[in-house]
């Protein structure tokens, strides 16, 4: 099962898919493209893997276990 | 295929059953409501003579919590002793480490340079409305910094340590 991480107000918001289900990786696709228009930014990693293990993606992908997404940064 | 028989209704959504055939059978277990399971699978054993246990239901997470579970995930084994005990971690990078833990004030040992410098970086769009619980900011700088700590460094403001004067980026070189 994968798993998609929106960081927000609410610690994450968390969406998850069954690769072998069609309607939820497309659901899963179609957050995906809605995010990267937001500009917020998806690292993939295998579950439970450190920060170091994960990779930054740039194309949705249904075999993820986990993919985080975080905000760009600025200077405060 | 082992089945299960039902012996009682127990109220509250919860019915106890007997296992018939399998390795498991004659076992008696109490299944309980999906809504108590808080999506993971459970099954609760009953065993004779004992006193049945009260529904337990997974207390939802504050936001302060759900991000602080998925911020130590992401640790390694010195930066989650750290970040327990005095709520700061360092992250290597190849100019130097950088320690999280305190907004606005980060501290920077650049090795390349023999000299520290506190930076300020944050997520973006953290207004009143999308106000992200503290430790979910480390993990945004965190996966920042691992991945392109250059562009850390130039969004970066900056200051020395003994001086209140902030700087824009990037950090001198």
């Amino acid at each position: 099962m994968g798993v998609m991480r929106v960081l927000d107000s609410t610690g994450d918001t968390t969406v998850a898919w069954e690769i072998d289900d069609q309607a939820a990786v497309k659901q899963a696709e179609e957050l995906f493209a809605r995010l990267a228009a937001e500009r917020k930014i998806p690292f993939a990693r295998a579950a439970g893997a450190p920060a170091e293990e994960a990779e930054r993606i740039k194309a949705f992908d249904p075999s993820a276990e986990e993919i985080i997404w975080v905000r760009p940064i600025t200077g405060g | 295929m082992p089945s299960v028989s039902v012996v009682q209704d127990l109220g509250g959504g919860r019915t106890l059953v007997q296992v018939v055939g399998g390795t498991y059978d004659g076992s008696m277990v109490v299944l309980t409501p999906a809504s108590e399971r808080s999506g993971i699978r459970s099954i609760s054993w009953y065993l004779e003579g004992d006193g049945l246990p009260a529904p337990t239901r997974r207390a939802p997470m504050s936001p302060a919590d759900r991000a602080n579970e998925l911020l130590e995930s992401l640790l390694c084994q010195k930066q989650l002793e750290d970040w327990r005990r005095r709520k700061h971690f360092w992250v290597r990078t190849p100019r130097g480490s950088v320690e999280l833990g305190t907004v606005s004030h980060l501290r920077f040992i650049d090795s390349t340079r023999d000299r520290e410098l506190i930076l300020c970086v944050l997520p973006g769009g953290d207004n009143d409305e999308a106000r992200l619980p503290e430790a979910d900011i480390w993990t945004n700088l965190l996966l920042m910094l691992h991945s392109d700590p250059e562009r850390f460094f130039r969004t970066a403001n900056w200051r020395y340590p003994k001086d209140r004067t902030w700087w824009w980026g990037p950090i001198p070189g």
